[in-house]
This record gives structure tokens, sequence and C-alpha cells, in this order.
């Protein structure tokens, strides 16, 4: 690593780190409370199937695992909170990295610097995600360390490893956002355009039979829970997919006049 | 000639060839011949839209030229535009400094950036300006925030400066201590600058040549006191009749009459103010022009260099 490259990391890290503590905040309170509702959604339950006016059709629809504490807690935090939560810190995140020097007016001092424009984008993307990750992890601790105090239930370990197929999928998106970044000098509506390719990115999670080419249901990392492998095809065309968003964005800045 | 070119090049500070940058159908920058020498303080002056930033911008890496070409320090614009820029001091018009940063934080992202950077002359340049180090660019005001861009410009000992505007929205005393910055940048390390500027009369302090621009062209270049000895004319008020030859007369370039007065443009001032003597005017002056009236002068017509 040159000493440019050294400098900027630092600038990136410490410009990242308030929207970090934001991120971290929001996801280490929900990571809390996943387990503590757990009771309130057993009593929740347990009305519902005691209660005589409900028909029994609807019933036999529940999950029989549902209040089972690994299954309650994946489909919690990874199969719902985690991953949606990280895609809007992506689009956040990404959508200020290069858009927010033009934002803020200081792209004509930070390019004028004897830094490539490449290592710019690339900085920004590693200490983003490295901030994304930090807090992603934070509130996967938290949730953990909360379920063995109220419930004395300890994650397994492939509760950890659903941190990476969630982290591929937000440096897609974050990726999606970053080009957006580069070709729209406003970071709220860099930040729009990306929210829309990210909805319609959606698209397959509705539809049956495309449920498996949804970026959003690998980041669920379901194969780790469901059958305890690692979902290693999509995770590597997700990573492929975030790495041609990332190197668009260096074409396009590199090309571009400040 | 080529060998000529290449001597030229590797002298010049800076070395523009046709250098053109284009908009859309519009021309900022409509094929710039610049020849800049190392160690000169060079003015650049013009109206708004003239073409000074978008030219400052291509020499340091910031826009891509469209057509011509550009050596600065004896790099190209397009391939080397790393090196030049750690060699090159770049102060933007804009405020353009990271708003969290105090001048501690600002000084350590830029000695790990430049090799040359010096932490003695960014400290003294600092209490020069009285700033203080620990205060965020956020808390600054305007003039504070163009002191400390020059800080940093001048602390990492480029050996070119490009100074866009620099004292912009600075008032007169602050002007006063940004101009002896720079003179004493050049005096102590003998770098090139180039400074744009509306203030005339700061150019007319610090600089030894001017280059004029307008409409993406610069229009007249050459060093200021020659530009100024060029520009002398002498005002002739004669007791009785003129001399008949007075515009063949050797050294006198043109003879504007308005009533009595006589102006003479003339290329020798000594040489044509002795022989009108003999000639017994009534009054004899020789008229002086600043920067100011040599930019209005120049305003709007192309002079060939």
């Amino acid at each position: 690593m040159t000493q440019a490259v050294r400098a900027l990391w630092r600038k990136e890290l410490r410009e990242g780190r308030w929207k970090f503590a934001v991120a971290a905040v929001v996801l280490v309170a929900v990571g809390v409370s996943v387990p503590l509702v757990y009771n309130l959604l057993g009593d929740v339950l347990g009305e519902l199937l005691e209660d005589t006016s409900v028909p029994d059709i609807l019933k036999q629809l529940l999950p029989p695992d549902l209040l089972q504490m690994d299954v309650y807690l994946w489909s919690n935090w990874h199969g719902k909170n985690l991953y949606q939560i990280l895609v809007i810190v992506a689009i956040i995140f990404g959508s200020g990295a290069v858009a927010g020097e033009f934002g803020r007016g200081t792209a004509p001092y930070l390019f004028s610097r004897p830094i490539r424009r490449r290592s710019v984008v690339l900085v920004k993307l590693g200490t983003d995600l490295l901030w994304m990750f930090a807090a992603a992890l934070l509130g996967t601790v938290a949730l953990d360390v909360t379920s063995r105090v109220a419930h004395g239930y300890a994650v397994s370990w492939t509760f950890y490893a659903g941190l990476v197929p969630v982290m591929a999928g937000a440096a897609f998106v974050y990726s999606l956002a970053l080009y957006a970044s580069t070709r729209i000098d406003d970071p709220v509506k860099a930040g729009v355009v990306a929210a829309v390719a990210a909805a319609v990115c959606s698209i397959p999670t509705f539809v049956p039979a495309w449920r498996d080419y949804s970026v959003y249901v690998q980041m669920t990392g379901r194969t780790l829970v469901l059958e305890g492998a690692f979902p290693w095809l999509p995770f590597l065309v997700i990573l492929a997919l975030a790495a041609e968003f990332a190197a668009g964005a260096v074409r396009r800045l590199e090309r571009r006049d400040i | 000639m080529v060998e000529t070119r290449r001597r030229a090049a590797d002298e010049a500070a800076v070395l523009c060839e046709g250098l053109t940058k284009r908009y859309g159908d519009t021309v900022a920058v409509a094929g710039v011949d610049w020849i800049v020498p190392r160690g000169s303080v060079t003015g650049l002056v013009g109206p708004n839209g003239a073409g000074k930033t978008t030219t400052m911008k291509m020499l340091v890496g910031l826009v891509h030229p469209s057509g011509g070409r550009a050596r600065v320090l004896g790099c190209d614009v397009t391939r080397d535009s790393l090196a030049i820029r750690q060699r090159t001091g770049y102060m933007p018009e804009e405020d353009a400094l990271f708003r969290w940063m105090t001048a501690e934080d600002a000084f350590a992202f830029s000695r790990l950036l430049y090799p040359s950077w010096s932490d003695r002359l960014a400290r003294e340049t600092l209490e020069l300006f009285g700033l203080s180090s620990k205060v965020p660019v956020s808390k600054m005001s305007k003039g504070m925030r163009r002191q400390l861009a020059l800080t940093l410009t001048v602390a990492q000992r480029p050996e070119l400066l490009l100074l866009d505007e620099p004292t912009s929205g600075l008032d007169p005393e602050r002007r006063r201590d940004f101009l002896n910055v720079i003179v004493k940048s050049v005096a102590g390390e003998g770098a090139t600058v180039i400074m744009s500027s509306h203030q005339l009369h700061e150019v007319e302090r610090v600089a030894d040549r001017v280059a004029f621009m307008r409409d993406g062209r610069i229009v007249r270049e050459s060093d200021l006191d020659s530009l100024k000895e060029a520009a002398r004319r002498i005002r002739v008020v004669f007791q009785g009749a003129p001399p008949a030859d007075l515009a063949a007369w050797e050294g006198v370039q043109s003879v504007d009459v308005d009533g009595k007065v006589h102006v003479l443009k003339v290329s020798d001032v000594d040489l044509v103010v002795t022989r009108l003597k003999g000639h017994n005017p009534f009054v004899v002056e020789v008229i002086e022009h600043n920067l100011e009236d040599l930019y209005f002068e120049t305003g709007g017509k192309e002079v060939s260099r």
C-alpha cells in the first residue's frame, strides 16, 4: 500500500464513521429485540392456536417449527431484518461515495491530489464494505448475546457464516449505488436511482420459479440453515456482478471531467 | 527544429500546443499555444468564461483535453497526470477542502501524499496567517479556508503552483499576506507560479509575466516589463506646426492626432523624446500603462505575440 493510498484509507474511514454509527445502532437495536420478542410471539401464537374462532385450516398453515429457536432467529435476522437494513445502508454508503465529493464541493481538491481515480473508488469501496460488515457483525453479536442471556440459547457457527452471503449481496447493491454515484453528482438523486435499480432487482423474489435468481433471497443464506451448505455458486455470481459494477464505476470516473 | 522544440519542452514549466477543450458544441478552450518558463510567476488574466479555469484543470489532470497537447514539468498531461500532480500544487477556485479536517488533519493527510512535504513550512505559513491548527474547516471563514488551502499548497513544496483566483474573498490585509507567501515561495523554493486573477494590481505586484486570455485563447503573452514598455505612449503638443514627416520618424510606429495633441506609439521612447525636444514642443510627456490599461487595451481584439 502506497503512502497516498494509506492517506486515503484514513480519510475514508474517518468520513464513514457516522454512517457506520447510525447503521450499527439500528442493527444492534434490532439484533437485541429479535430474541426479546420471542416469548411475545410464543404467547401470540399460543393464543391463536387456542382461539376456536380461527379456522383450523389457517392454523395448519403455520409452520410446525416456527417457535423452534434456531429457525425463529434465522428467519427474523438473516431472513428478514439484516438483509433489508443492509440494502438500505449499502445504498446510502454507495450513492454518497463519489457523488458526495461533488455535492460537498471537495472533488477538485481530492482528484487533484496524486492519487489515481481508480484507487479512490477502490478505497471507498473497501472502507465502506468494512464499515457495513462491522455494523452487521455488531448486530449479530448483539443478537447472540441477548439470546444467550434471555433464553440460554447460543447460535451456531452457521449463523455467523450467514454474514458472508449477506455481505456479498450488500457489496452488489453498494456497487450498483457506486456506479450511479459516478454518473449523478447529487448523492440524493444517485440514491434514488440506485434504490429504483435495487427494487427492480427484487422482481425475481416475487416469482416462485425465479426465486433462486433473486440476490435478496440469496442474501438470506437459506441453504446454510436448511442444508448446512454454503451457497458457493450464488455467492460467486453475486460477487462477480458487484465487481463488474465497481469496474464500471472506475471506468466512468476515469473518463469524466471534474 | 525538433531539437529546439524538445529543448523548449524541457526548459518550460508548461508547454501547450493547440490545447483544446470542447463541451458538446461549446468550445471552452480553443487551441491554446503557450510556454511558461520555469521559475517565472505568470498572471493569467481574462474575463469570466475566457477558459482560464478549464486550462488550469487540464494542466493538473482534472479535465481531459479534446485536442492538442500539453506538457507540465516535462510530463504529458494525459499520460503522466499522476507524476504531474505529485510535483504540482493546485489551489482550486472553490472552497474544496474536506470540511471535517482541522489544519492538523490536513497536514497529516498531505504529509502522506507528498514526499517533499515540509512541516516547518506549513507551521510557519499557518502562523503567518494567524490560523489555529485545531479548528475544523467547517468552522473557518472563507478567507481562513483560502489561507489554509494556500498553506497546504505551499508546504508541499511543489515545482509548479497553479493558483485559480487565490485571493477571491479576502480582505486587503489578508491579500497582502497571501501575496507575500506566494512571493516567498517563489524566492525560497524556485517554484514556477501560474496565478489566475481578476485583481490586476495583485498580478502586477507579483507576476513577471502575464498572459491575456479571451474566448478560449491566449491573445497576448509576454513578460510584464516588455509589455508595459511596448505599451508606452508619448503625448506631445507642438507650439507650431508638427514635423511633416513625424509618422516616418525612426522609432515611431503610429501617430494619433486629436486637435493639437499628438499621441505617438513608439518602439524607442528615449530616441523619440530626444528628437521631439529639438522641435521646442509645448508639452512632451510619456504615458505609462499599468496592467489594467493593458487589459482593457487587449479587450476583445486579438494581438499577435
